[in-house]
Formats: structure tokens, sequence, C-alpha cells
């Protein structure tokens, strides 16, 4: 009890048990809160699913509408001496209950049937993960070795890095037209547009961290006759790399955000379009499928990099 | 004891026989490094702080120089001149008679912070500047386990530094310094961020190596206990601008010892240093003894210490 008190307080202290309590606690409270939410009727559910039309003529099975106007037709249809339309209390279409999700996300692997254009979830988003890969192996081949050589060569920062902070501005889906047009409407510009969205600032925060190496690691070297470019390697880049490692994971999850933009343009494709297809549809589980898919498959990533990167880097996580 | 000591003590500049003896001969060799009108300015926006100013002076070969003097008097620059980490605005270094350009393995250098590598182990570190001199991978191996045999560490080649206390992380320093076989080792408060103890220890550790290798030591600390303890002879340089107000020499015989820095010799020496160093009068002086503090009393007035 104590400890949990402390664990509360500015830079208090948590044990490591009260950390998993937390860490599970941080998933379950919103899942809780959405489970009470769809399930618990008096909670929310501001619509009405009819059940029974009655004799009113408009109403179908199967239809939501608020509350207020259900309540309308019930009063009209007493008054007129028909039966009353008969309703469940239930939320928007675009809430779907955690269990409808869960069905969807266990239809999407298990069903082979098609959805739409893009065949099912998986399909759609290893198409996704396809473009997210190549774009940020491009940027990655050209931005970390260019950021490096910006960090530690004046001449190089002078020269790229105001070219780089213009282009950093333009907004990446503003290329959206002209990667159509120069690279056609398959993969290739969503690619490019992925690429984009990252380099420039991949450039600019590895430029950054190269200058944050220590200088005096650099000093000392250079008095034991290191330089050029065994300096580089021996020194520089060894004692970036944790930080590096760890800018490119940040990185990663920004290629992510321009995967929407690069799934529009040209032919719409992967998990973006998924999603808008069932959105338009009305098949709301199905999106949030996706959603959690996409949300998943990010932590997933970032976690098992997260492990490796403090496997790798020993003396950085022990040095603080 | 500041009275009691004040007659007793001896001149500073009487040099005993055998260390009259020593100094000839240290000043018979040749000169390993030289300092040729050295200055330094400072140019920001319009102020102009002139650091060092046409610093003259020779360290000779196997000679165990320090420097020292109040804050600000431009010893790190000197020290950063020397290991060629910063450029004197005129004036030149010379390396056995030649003026060097840059940083250069023949000038090894120990600094004030701990810079062992933190991503290699301790061998490794030891490694790093014999292999930059071209040596292959396993004669760099053997060498430097060699250097950590001699330092007392070898059993500690495969720890990484932040395994290390203070103490170990600057002996192997020193000793990744030396393995990259300098002619001159540069010292900028190498030991100035260790405890009491530990520098002592180090102190001693330093002179022992020193006597064992054909190194030359350039020292730059603000410890005068220190500078008197381990120098041959003692650079004191005067601020604003720097330029070299004495060069003592002093009077203790060699191997040093603990016990003589409570001689007469060291006692005075000491005096004169300190009585340099507070003539320069500058506001962040070393010893602030003299500094008053004005505090209110802020106990009880029952509450009497002393």
């Amino acid at each position: 009890m104590q400890g949990f008190l402390a664990s509360w307080r500015l830079y208090g202290r948590t044990d490591r048990m009260l950390r998993n309590v937390f860490g599970i606690l941080a998933v379950l409270l919103p899942l809780l809160l959405w489970s009470a939410v769809s399930y618990l009727p008096f909670v929310w559910h501001p619509q009405v699913l009819i059940t029974d039309p009655g004799g009113e003529e408009y109403l179908e099975t199967g239809m939501r509408m608020n509350r207020v106007d259900f309540l309308r037709a019930v009063k009209e249809m007493q008054d007129q001496h028909q039966p009353a339309p008969q309703g469940i209390p239930t939320n928007p279409v675009y809430l779907p209950s955690p269990g409808e999700v869960l069905s969807a996300f266990v239809h999407a692997f298990t069903s082979s049937a098609p959805v739409g254009a893009e065949h099912s979830i998986t399909q759609a988003f290893a198409h996704s993960i396809r473009i997210i890969f190549w774009g940020f192996v491009i940027s990655s081949v050209m931005g970390v070795p260019l950021g490096i050589m910006c960090g530690s060569i004046p001449a190089v920062a002078r020269l790229v890095e105001p070219s780089v902070d213009f282009f950093r501005y333009l907004p990446a889906p503003a290329f959206g037209a002209l990667a159509v047009a120069i690279l056609g409407i398959y993969d290739a510009p969503k690619i490019a547009i992925i690429v984009i969205g990252t380099l420039f600032q991949q450039i600019l925060v590895i430029a950054n961290t190269t200058r944050k190496l220590d200088f005096a690691l650099v000093e000392a070297s250079r008095t034991l006759g290191a330089k050029g470019l065994r300096l580089l390697f021996r020194v520089v880049i060894p004692g970036i790399l944790p930080d590096l490692y760890r800018d490119q994971r940040i990185l990663l999850g920004w290629a992510w955000t321009y995967l929407i933009v690069a799934e529009l343009i040209g032919t719409s494709s992967g998990i973006t379009w998924f999603i808008t297809q069932q959105a338009r549809y009305q098949h709301f589980d199905n999106v949030f499928a996706a959603m959690a898919l996409i949300g998943i498959v990010g932590l997933g990533t970032d976690m098992v990099l997260g492990v490796i990167g403090g496997k790798l880097f020993t003396w950085k996580r022990e040095n603080g | 004891m500041a009275d009691h000591v004040e007659h007793a003590l001896p001149d500073y500049r009487i040099l005993p026989p055998d260390v009259a003896a020593r100094m000839a001969q240290i000043k018979q060799r040749d000169y390993v490094l030289e300092i040729d009108r050295v200055t330094k300015v400072f140019t920001q926006k319009k102020n102009r702080t002139v650091a060092l100013d046409a610093i003259e002076f020779g360290v000779h070969r196997r000679e165990l120089v320090c420097v020292v003097g109040p804050s600000g008097c431009g010893k790190s620059t000197l020290v950063r001149i020397l290991a060629g980490l910063e450029d004197a605005t005129s004036g030149q270094i010379l390396m056995n008679g030649k003026p060097v350009r840059g940083p250069g393995s023949d000038r090894g250098m120990v600094f004030q912070k701990y810079t062992l590598f933190p991503w290699l182990d301790v061998c490794r570190n030891v490694m790093f500047g014999i292999e930059m001199g071209g040596v292959d991978r396993l004669e760099a191996q053997r060498q430097a386990m060699q250097w950590l045999q001699m330092i007392g560490l070898e059993q500690f080649a495969t720890a990484f530094p932040h395994q290390l206390s203070g103490g170990m992380q600057q002996r192997v320093a020193i000793a990744r310094a030396l393995a990259a076989s300098p002619r001159v080792l540069l010292m900028d408060e190498s030991f100035s961020a260790l405890d009491a103890q530990t520098r002592t220890k180090m102190q001693n550790y330093l002179m022992e190596i020193w006597r064992k290798i054909d190194i030359t030591i350039v020292f730059i600390t603000h410890d005068l206990d220190e500078a008197i303890y381990l120098a041959d002879r003692i650079l004191v340089l005067k601020p604003n601008p720097g330029r070299v107000e004495e060069v003592i020499e002093v009077p203790l015989s060699r191997p040093r010892r603990a016990e003589q820095m409570t001689s007469d010799e060291f006692l005075a020496t000491k005096a004169h240093l300190e009585g340099l160093i507070r003539s320069f009068g500058t506001s962040d002086d070393m010893d602030e003894e003299d500094v008053k503090i004005d505090l209110p009393l802020l106990t009880l007035v029952t509450d009497q210490v002393e």
C-alpha cells in the first residue's frame, strides 16, 4: 500500500510488481471503459435499435434511430391506437462493442472469404507493411549516412541542412500528385511519399544526435592518433549507435503516419483502402479490427526493437 | 601554527645537494617539448581576451613539470594547445625541435573528465591507441594486456568502464594514453575529480610509472600540494594576460614520499606559491579562506555550538 502511494509521488519509487500491475491496468482500464459503454445500457446508448416497427411505416427492423425520435414515434402510434414500435437501446453504429470487434478480428485471420477489393485485413495489411518497409529502408539508406555526415562535418551540414529544412516543412501529401506523375499509380509513389515524409526529419534528427556525442571522447581519440574515417568508424558511429537506434525506432513510427496519405494516392491500397471501404459499408467492427491490428503490430515491433536495443547496448543503459 | 612555521622555513630556492645534482642532470638533456612564444587570444564580438601572452618554456626529456595558476590563467588552454586540440593565435609548439600541427599520438593526454570509450571494454580501450598506430589486433591485445598488468588491472580486462571506480578509470586512461607510446604525457587536472585518498594513491602511481618508462609529463593542476609533490619544476602562470610568473625548482629529493609533505622545504615552497597566487588577487581566488561570510544567526541564541 505504501509502495502504491509512493508510486504516485513526483519521481517516486516503484517496485517491479507495481510496475507490472500498472502495465496491466494500462491495457485493462480502457478496455473496461469500452466494455462498460458497450454493454451497460444505462451508461450511454443514445440510440434505439428497432426490433419491431409496429404500426410506423417508415421504420424497419434493424434500423437505428435517436432515442428522442423513437419516443416520439412510440407516442404517435399510441395516440393513433396502433401497435407501438419496439426497440432496444443501442450505441451508434460507429461504436461497435469489444465482442464484435474481437470476432471481426478473429474472422480476419480464420476466413479467406474476400471482403471488397482487397481480399482481407491480413492481405491488405501485408501490402501496407511492404510499403512501410521499403519506404523506411530507402529513406534510411540515404538519411542515416547523410545525417551522420551533417552532424560531424561542418561543410556538409552547411550545404545540406538549409534545403532539408525547407523540404521538411513541405507536407509530404503535397508531393502526392508529383509522385504519381513521375512514378505511376502503383506502389512506387506510395513508397516515395513515405521516403519524403521520413527522410528529411531523419537527416536532421540523426545530425543532431551525432552532434550530441560527448566531444571529450572525440578529443581523447584524437590524442590517441585517430583521425578521418577511422575516427568516424571507431569512435563517432559506435558512440552514437544507441541513440541512433532509438532515433530509428521513433522515425519508424513517423513513417507509419505517412502510410495513410501514401495509400490514398494513385490506386488506393492496403490497410487504408480496407478501412475506408469498410467504413463506407458501415462495417465498423472491421474498421476497429484493422485499427487494432495496426496498433498491435506497431506496439509489438517497438517493444521487440526496445528489448533488442537493451540487449545490444548494455553499456548505454547502465551508463544512464 | 602559521607563525610557528614562518620563522623556521628555509628559502625554497635553496636546493638540497642531491636535488641540485638531479636538476643539473635534467637540464643537460634536450628539450622534448618547447613552447615557443605561444599567444592565445579569444575574440568574442568586440571582447578580446588574451588567455596566453607569449609563453616561453621548454620541457626536458623525462622531466615532470607541473603548471599551476589561479583559475582563468589559461593553464587549461595551454595544455590543449600542447595537445593540438586548440591552435595558438601566434607562436608554436615544437616536439623534438619540429613544429606540430594538430593532435598526434606523440602527445598523449589524460583528461579531467572520464573519457574511456564506454562501448569498449578495458582491454579494447587500451588497445585503441596501439591499433591507431597501425599495429595488428593480436599484437595490440598482447601489448594492452602488458599495460594492464603494469597498472594492476589485468583482471578487469573484460570489464566495461562504467563498472570501474573513478580512480580505476583514470588508471586505465593513463595506460591507454601511454600504450600509444607518446613522447609526452599531458595531464589536465586528471585527478581533480577523485577523492583525496584516491588522489594520493594515483599520484604515487603516476610517479611509479614515470620512473619505469621513458616519458615526459606535463601536469596541469590547481592543487598546490599535488604540484609540489609531483613536480621537478613548477611553472606558475599569472592571469590577465596569462604569463609565466615564475619557474620553481622543487627542492624535494626523489623518490617522493608522503612524509615529505610536512618537510620544511615542502612547506616553504607551498607558502611561496600561496603568496604568489594570492598576489594575483583575482576575484575567484583558489583559496578562499579570506572570504568573510556575513550570515545572520539562524539558530536560537541559547543553542551554542562553540
